[in-house]
């Protein structure tokens, strides 16, 4: 589960049948056109390609030999030989293939020889003498679809679906009905742009209905928009066609595993075995579902048995590995990936992993009960003293709430760089918005210096992750997205009064504007990335709603009941013994009673145009109007009329409570005071700002600093520097300032964590900083410590009387 | 922060120095150069005039000994170039080898590949200029470039008995610095810079206050360092470690006991300072032991001291 932070970030987790058209498979050609255009030229090969994309295999053996036999360098021989290697009959296959790839290519070999040896090289995982060969091909007939789109499978086939769709859009730009180069766009494009790859496979299905990779692409198209019962239907329409097709097999096995229809998995994978006795995507694809739906535990145990078929296959070693990366197994996923690398050097997040597993060995390790902390050597000496108690209070929080105890080891990893975090989450730098991540027992995020101080709050994320942690384990890793983020959110609101409020505005904007969801939208919401910002919001109001409602009982029922496998209005029925419907009716009542007025208030008057207008006028027109009165407010205080706006600005703040940014009523009213030296009510201001602006850092440093500069009282300032230490947690300064407030208070254990934390985050004055903590050791009896850090400061400074009192009170002298 | 060729891990005793320090006569000459903007001359107002305001109160600078020029100065004291040389040409003639002269060049300065610059008002000195300005003059030299493209400035100006300091390390580090900022700061809060607790700064320790606040500055904004400060002193630190803004302290007492108190104490600091620089080279709880016996001597010596028995 994915932690946004605001906006979106494209591309989809994982992939399913990364090559579902590694054999050309075509129908039976109703009209001569299609026939022609699946790229053969012979009658006979037509036909037998035609029998397979019926299942007639039998037949296009008998069609496909003899010719073979008559020409072993010609069209038949390849096609046969790509039939034996679909079928698992290597030993067969693979003498067919070597002849194509060998042939003695000279001035006159033609393009569809060069074409033919490519393909044959491809198969035989020959990638750079497949690709030369297709770029001649493609030189001596560059208007030849079937050229262009052998070439884009290629390049499909070698993670470079950029350069594949460059090859399909020649292949369509020669014929823009040229089928198989549609199926290939389609493919090249799921990841990027989903509605284009459904577009083009519709385009293709439009011309031929019966093309069974056709609709096992479509199948996957709605698996990744979490539809399974489209995908099944469009399964089933492929195994209409050709009911012994091993990939509409395997992805029926796949998607009725994650189903718990145990005895419909094995009778497809008996059956697809029955027909290749090597096919290994049985298991790896139900492995890759598996996975795609948090269930990695099974998802590795598939891929061991898919491994177990084929021990050489790159993209089932390269799945493991991220299983396992998943599992919290780096050791095994290391071993792993590599031999995954070793079998295909083009796969880019292969190698992304492996270099981020190289830099994870500059990390560091803490491990406490069942709980692994990995951060990078120059995060750990002050994050440790954060993370690690952070952790154990959040799992001792939920576990209690929830009444369960979650498996550990629970692997949390903090990466100083964001494209680090990337990798070790999805395998690929970017995911711009994300912060962190978890996978049941693995959490990673961001760590402080991934981002500039003040950008996010390490702490809630961690929070938030770590409730994933429960909901997942305790709905055996089948609770839906709605509900995990939305738990995940209401924890974090709780976790601490500012947490988990960023999205409240934006969320109310929208609900004003009704493009909030429906609660049976919602989930189908975390995968649009317009939408997916809302949703977070709203599922943990929705979440809210059923704690307040049904208690906190009743939604662990909900959890344990996706857990038992049911799904969808069953499941909320049972776990919560209410019908949908009620409960998006009671959810209305509740989203109306707690923001109605809040959305009269922000619904803008036309009259209010940015520099237009009579503020008063208007103002006092649309006193309902929040940015009415806003508008009015900063007016005023530009107009020197200072306390007319306060009271205006104060108005504001009642009515849009969750308003945050430097045009706020609050922070206006903070700058509005420090204007005019009320210190005190700049104090006021600022604290109601960070009520809101959880990573508000620069507020709350100005916050500390008048509170300072003002003596006010121990407990404000504490909150203050409290918020500073963890949204800068390298602050060595405001650590040493909150240790000496929190010894002042007597709180000599986290006093002595503040100075930890200020020494290891580069204190400017460390030898005070080493006196500090030794006097901390000394208020918590420790004197070994103590001397220790007396030491130290000695160290740096030998003549310091401060630290020289403290030793000889230490060694009793 | 970077200190021009490899420090030496043992440093001599401040009592080896104890001559050294800023002894008999401090001079200060303050350029505030051309600001550029309303902005920028507020900041460098407010920077000269903390400045000023310490080494007169802070550590004792004769107000007569120190020179400010500015940009918004009078025709005497305007930051010219001929008042700059004027200054610098009439205050030599006066410095002894036991004085000390400190300069301090706040404002803007540039590198045009050739020549580095402290932008004036009016026409410019460049690095070689003020090489020639300073050439001659006896007195120790704490040279303090604050500004932008200051690094060209410390192999010009280096020199036998010279302290040089630039804000930035390299010609390409050309925006306005923070490192005025902290290097007045150090000097303003000597407690929080005083890096060895010994009640006085050194050069060395407002350096090394300023540049790891300039770096702390930049790491919670979370953005690249574009600056880092740079020093010589031509003896791998040592002179600017026994360098000090604040007058030599008093006299050592006429009490004998309080006399040998003290020698034993700078002693034992001496020897403390030779134990570190063995750190490397030795077992781990050797090292402990031996510095801990050192540190309850020192610390029951100096107890002593202060007790005044």
């Amino acid at each position: 589960m994915i932690t946004i932070q605001s906006g979106f970030w494209r591309g989809v987790l994982f992939r399913l049948l990364a090559a579902a058209l590694a054999v050309g498979t075509v129908s039976d050609g109703r009209s001569s056109r299609v026939a022609y255009a699946q790229g053969a030229t012979d009658p006979t090969v037509i036909k037998a390609r035609a029998a397979i994309n019926r299942g007639q295999y039998v037949d296009a053996e008998a069609l496909l030999k003899p010719i073979a036999v008559r020409a072993p360098d010609g069209e038949a021989a390849l096609e046969l030989g790509l039939f034996y290697e679909m079928m698992g009959r290597r030993d067969e296959s693979r003498p067919l293939l070597q002849r194509l790839s060998n042939i003695q290519a000279g001035p006159r070999t033609s393009a569809s020889e060069y074409a033919r040896l490519g393909r044959a090289a491809r198969a035989l995982g020959e990638f750079q003498l497949a690709n030369d060969a297709y770029r001649i091909a493609t030189e001596k007939a560059p208007d030849d679809p079937a050229v262009h789109t052998g070439w884009g499978e290629l390049f499909l086939q070698v993670h470079n679906n950029s350069e594949a769709a460059k090859s399909f859009q020649d292949a369509l730009r020669a014929d823009d009905k040229w089928i198989p180069a549609l199926l290939g766009m389609a493919q090249a494009l799921l990841d990027v742009n989903p509605p284009g790859a459904t577009k083009a496979v519709q385009q293709a299905l439009a011309l031929d209905p019966d093309v069974v990779a056709g609709y096992l692409l479509m199948a996957q198209i709605h698996l990744d928009k979490s539809d399974r019962e489209a995908a099944k239907a469009a399964v089933a329409t492929a195994k209409a066609i050709n009911p012994v097709s091993l990939d509409a097999l395997a992805l029926n096995g796949a998607v009725a595993y994650i189903e718990d229809r145990q005895s419909d998995f094995q009778q497809e994978t008996a059956a697809a075995l029955k027909i290749n006795p090597r096919f290994s995507d049985v298991y790896r694809v139900a492995g890759d579902l598996a996975a795609a739906n948090y269930r990695f535990e099974e998802a590795v145990a598939l891929s061991r048995k898919a491994l177990a078929l084929d021990a050489n296959d790159a993209r089932t070693l390269g799945a493991l590995g991220v299983q396992l990366l998943r599992t919290g197994d780096e050791a095994e996923a290391r071993t792993v990936l590599e031999r995954a690398f070793a079998r295909d050097k083009f796969n880019q997040t292969t190698f992304n992993l492996l270099t981020m597993l190289d830099s994870l060995e500059k990390f560091e390790t803490i491990t406490e009960g069942n709980i692994v902390v990995k951060m990078h050597s120059s995060e750990m000496p002050v994050m440790r003293e954060y993370v690690l108690p952070l952790a154990q209070r959040a799992l001792a929080t939920f576990s209690e709430k929830y009444q369960f105890t979650p498996r550990g080891p629970i692997l949390i990893e903090m990466f100083p760089k964001h494209d680090d975090f990337a990798v070790r989450t999805v395998g690929l730098p970017g995911m711009i918005g994300a912060l962190g991540a978890c996978f049941g027992r693995v959490v990673t995020l961001d760590s402080p210096k991934a981002r500039p101080p003040g950008d996010f709050n390490w702490a809630p994320t961690l929070w938030h992750e770590l409730a994933h942690v429960m909901t997942l384990q305790l709905s055996k890793q089948r609770v839906p997205r709605w509900l995990t983020e939305g738990i995940s959110t209401y924890e974090e609101k709780l976790g601490s009064p500012a947490w988990g409020r960023e999205g409240e505005l934006t969320f109310v904007m929208a609900y004003g504007r009704r493009e909030h969801m429906s609660v049976r939208e919602l989930n189908a919401a975390f995968q649009d990335p317009e939408k997916i910002s809302l949703a977070y919001y709203e599922a943990s109001i929705l979440t809210e709603h059923i704690v307040e409602t049904y208690g906190i009982a009743a939604l662990r029922k909900l959890l344990v009941t996706y857990g038992e496998g049911l799904e969808g209005e069953a499941a909320l029925k049972a776990g919560l013994g209410v019908d949908i419907d009620k409960l998006q009716a009671d959810f209305d009542k509740v989203l109306a009673g707690k923001y109605s007025a809040v959305v009269r208030a922000l619904s803008p008057p036309k009259e209010l145009e940015p520099g237009k207008g009579n503020p008063e006028a208007i103002a006092a027109a649309f006193p309902e109007s929040f940015q009415a009165q806003v508008a009015l407010g900063e007016f005023l205080w530009k107009a020197g009329r200072t306390d007319e706006a306060f009271k205006v600005l104060e108005r504001a703040a009642q009515m849009v409570p969750m308003a945050t940014g430097p045009k706020s009523p609050h922070s206006m009213m903070a700058q509005m005071a420090l204007q005019r030296n009320d210190r005190a009510r700049a104090i006021g201001e600022l604290e109601k700002v960070l009520q809101q602006a959880n990573t508000d850092l620069d507020s709350a440093r100005l916050l500390a600093k008048h509170l300072q500069d003002t003596g006010a009282a121990p407990a404000r300032l504490m909150t203050a520097y409290e918020r500073i230490a963890q949204l800068d947690p390298f602050d060595a300064g405001n650590h040493s300032l909150l240790g000496r407030l929190k010894m002042q208070a007597g709180d000599a254990r986290t006093a002595a964590r503040e100075f930890r934390a200020a020494i290891a985050s580069g204190s400017l004055d460390p030898a005070s900083a080493h006196a500090d903590l030794a006097e901390s050791y000394l208020a918590l009896g420790d004197k070994a410590q103590a001397r220790r850090a007396i030491l130290a400061a000695i160290e740096v400074a030998p003549g310091y009387p401060r630290a020289q009192d403290l030793l000889l009170k230490v060694v009793g002298q | 922060m970077i200190v021009l060729r490899a420090l030496v891990l043992m440093i001599v005793g401040a009592a080896g120095f104890a001559t050294s320090a800023l002894a008999e006569e401090r001079f200060a000459i303050i350029v505030s150069g051309v600001s550029g903007s309303e902005k920028f001359a507020e900041r460098q107002r407010g920077w000269v005039s903390t400045l000023e305001t310490t080494l007169r109160k802070g550590f004792g600078f004769a107000a007569g000994h120190i020179t400010v020029l500015s940009e918004s100065g009078t025709a005497t004291t305007s930051a010219t170039r001929e008042n700059v040389t004027r200054r610098l040409a009439t205050l030599k003639p006066r410095l002894t080898a036991d004085d000390t002269l400190l300069v301090v060049l706040i404002g803007h300065g540039t590198f045009d590949g050739t020549a580095a610059k402290f932008n004036l008002v009016g026409p410019d000195i460049d690095s070689k200029e003020w090489k020639t300005a300073l050439d001659g003059n006896p007195a120790r030299l704490v040279f303090v470039n604050t500004t932008s493209s200051s690094f060209q400035f410390v192999p010009a100006l280096a020199a036998k008995n010279r302290i040089i300091i630039a804000a930035t390390d390299s010609a390409a580090q050309k925006y306005a610095t923070l490192f005025p900022q902290y290097f007045i700061e150090a000097l303003e809060q000597v407690a929080k810079a005083d890096n060895d607790k010994n009640g006085r700064l050194s050069v060395w320790e407002a350096f090394t206050y300023a540049g790891q606040a300039v770096k702390q500055a930049f790491d919670q904004k979370g953005t690249l360092v574009t600056e880092r400060s740079i020093i010589d002193d031509g003896s791998n630190g040592v002179l600017a470690k026994t360098t000090f803004f604040d007058p030599p302290p008093a006299a050592t007492s006429a009490n004998a006991v309080l006399a040998g108190l003290e020698k034993r104490r700078i002693g034992i600091e001496t020897e403390i300072e030779q134990l570190k620089g063995r750190k490397g080279q030795m077992p781990a709880g050797q090292y402990e032991e031996e510095f801990e016996r050192l540190a309850i001597e020192l610390a029951k010596i100096s107890a002593q001291i202060r007790s005044g028995k």
